[in-house]
């Protein structure tokens, strides 16, 4: 992929949550490395621990083991947007704020303006005035990815992008995700889409929490 | 031996110096380096949309004064929104770390304004001193959770506004207490639990007192709700998920917007109401949040940033207890929530039940003490009104301490004001 060395370096990651017999173990010793201009797809059963390890590579969730480094430094307990960016499952957009103010929402609180091409991108300049509440669920998560693409991230990573996506849109997002990768981020996408998994350029494959692939 | 004795005397003769060196690192290693780590744009927000400079935001259609109802989740007071328009005059950056910088300073004048309280209650020095510096060493950590680190400025203003009534309520300035108070009932509604510290107000004043509350409250929402009528009602429709570790998840409740977060309120002014009634207005911070944490939907950690610095108060002027119990106690309690992760609608663990229940037990702790529960007659706010507590555990303890000198320097009953 890359003569130097990876942007994202995971190392023995395990993530659990409870105690004793009511343990849930997520995530076993993970060893995972993302570099820059790649898109990897992270495949596996539902419950396989995909969405765990999207959470642990934002930041979102600590891991209880292991360690994971962006750029040769430990991850921060609360990463910056523009090193790591995640869309998680939930979408986490502010619906009474317009599409445009939550895809460049990143941007905004930072004084810099947005990129409007992103939007067209994915299909949204129709409705950038809308609030984000009154667009339908796939319009709310090319919403989603537009944000998270919106400060050009060294890291970017998506759980289930196209989960509400038609076929079109599945190009957008498609597409959107070679602009990242265009741009050099490290891609991490997790999902069960093929056409997701056949434009990337490695696939890494979750059972039980493990890296079996 | 002597040395310790003499670095320690030190220590609380430059503790305010200490408690700010204290802060400096907390609130750096808490202040989010990502803009979006903290609420703080939600402020940010608001305050470009109040003040037109809309750079980026699309303006609300009809205006400012429509923002309560085109946002209903917004819940912040106009008093809130109106301070945060000079961070978002300049450079955004500096103007974040410029609102975290006076939020988290504003402990100091925090600890000095109680310290002064402590004074005026006729409370020993030596004790209070001490007092600061230790309980200080915890709210600290505690106030920059909440200023640095989720930036709600709405909250901060509204403990701080508290404190200052309680101080102007000591010093007989009983319109500026009202007006503190009702400034901070209209940033956060729940400030209505500690406007029954105007119960201290002496009779003949105290009607005029909590008029003047509700008009200063008011005033702050009245341009909103002539332009928009729908704000009261649209911010009351709010309906928040529930979180995994709360009483209500617990006890497999939902939470409901309007009338649940109406008897939540009510609640939580009866408790504020007992506790100062009862003679124990130290208990009115500690008090109410308490319940509110009880009985809120949510979990959020700023919360138990609010029961600290409420849990100090108590134990600065409400206990005769040489430590901060309380403070440490409750300190203890955002340590944990800090270190156990919940995630509203994230997987299911054993851990949001250890959390919820330790909470639970520690607010019915903290309620029970400050309230004491356990005892047959609190005593009285005006002594004339019978009761007290003599005979009861105020029996042979140190003097001046206790809540009894501390609602006597409130009501007028000493004219020490030290």
């Amino acid at each position: 992929m890359s003569a130097s060395g990876p942007v994202v370096r995971m190392t023995a990651v395990g993530r659990s949550y409870g105690h004793g017999a009511q343990r849930v173990v997520a995530l076993h010793d993970v060893d995972l490395d993302l570099y820059a201009g790649e898109v990897v797809a992270l495949v596996g059963r539902s419950g396989s621990g995909k969405s765990t390890l999207c959470h642990v590579l934002a930041g979102v969730e600590p891991a209880t083991s292991g360690s994971v480094e962006v750029d040769g430094r430990s991850l921060p307990d609360e990463p910056d947007w523009q090193d790591v960016a995640l869309l998680p499952q939930r979408l986490g957009l502010a619906p009474e704020l317009t599409v445009a103010e939550n895809a460049f929402l990143p941007c905004w609180v930072r004084g810099e303006n947005g990129e409007a091409a992103v939007l067209d991108l994915l299909g949204l300049a129709d409705v950038a005035g809308r609030r984000a509440g009154a667009t339908s669920l796939g319009e709310q998560q090319r919403t989603a990815i537009a944000r998270v693409l919106s400060t050009g991230p060294r890291v970017v990573v998506m759980d289930e992008p196209t989960g509400h996506q038609d076929d079109d849109n599945v190009e957008r997002v498609r597409r959107a995700l070679d602009l990242a990768r265009s741009r050099g981020a490290a891609v991490l996408v997790a999902t069960h889409d093929e056409r997701i998994v056949r434009s990337a350029d490695r696939v890494v494959r979750l059972e039980s929490g493990r890296v079996v692939a | 031996m002597t040395l310790l004795r003499t670095a320690w005397a030190w220590a609380v003769r430059l503790r305010f110096v200490i408690l700010l060196l204290w802060a400096a690192p907390w609130a750096f290693r808490l202040f989010p380096r990502d803009p979006l780590g903290s609420d703080w744009w939600w402020f940010e927000y608001g305050a470009r949309q109040l003040s037109g400079h809309a750079d980026g935001i699309t303006p609300i259609e009809g205006g400012p004064l429509h923002i309560y109802t085109w946002i209903p989740r917004l819940q912040i007071g106009p008093p809130a929104l109106l301070a945060a328009i000079p961070t978002q005059l300049g450079n955004t950056y500096a103007g974040r770390v410029a609102a975290a910088v006076v939020m988290v300073l504003a402990v100091i004048g925090l600890l000095v304004l109680l310290e002064r309280i402590a004074r005026m209650c006729g409370l020993a020095q030596e004790r209070t001193r001490t007092m600061t510096l230790v309980g200080g060493a915890f709210l600290v950590p505690a106030w920059c959770t909440l200023a640095a680190f989720t930036m709600h400025l709405d909250d901060v203003i509204v403990l701080c506004l508290t404190v200052v009534a309680i101080h102007q309520l000591l010093r007989r300035c009983w319109w500026a207490a009202a007006l503190a108070l009702g400034v901070a009932v209209a940033t956060k509604p729940w400030a209505v639990a500690f406007v029954p510290l105007l119960l201290l107000v002496p009779r003949v004043r105290r009607s005029h007192a909590i008029l003047l509350t509700l008009a200063s409250a008011a005033v702050w929402w009245l341009p909103f709700v002539v332009a928009d009528p729908q704000t009261v009602q649209a911010s009351g429709s709010v309906k928040l998920d529930t979180s995994p570790d709360s009483t209500l998840h617990l006890l497999g409740l939902q939470s409901s917007a309007g009338d649940a977060r109406l008897l939540q309120l009510a609640l939580m002014v009866l408790v504020g109401w007992w506790a100062v009634r009862s003679g124990r207005w130290p208990a009115i911070l500690v008090a109410p949040i308490a319940v509110r944490m009880l009985t809120d939907p949510q979990t959020w950690i700023y919360y138990t940033s609010g029961l600290v610095l409420g849990a100090f108060l108590w134990d600065l002027v409400g206990s005769r207890a040489r430590w901060p119990r309380l403070t440490v106690l409750s300190a203890a309690l955002l340590l944990l929530e800090s270190r156990i992760h919940i995630e509203v609608g994230g997987p299911q663990h054993g851990g949001q039940t250890f959390l919820a229940v330790v909470r639970i037990v520690v607010l019915l702790g903290i309620l029970a003490v400050v309230l004491r529960l356990d005892r047959q007659a609190a005593p009285a706010l005006w002594p004339a009104d019978g009761g007290g507590a003599a005979g009861d555990e105020t029996a042979g303890a140190p003097e001046p301490l206790g809540e009894v000198a501390s609602a006597q320097a409130l009501t007028g009953s000493t004219t020490d004001e030290r």
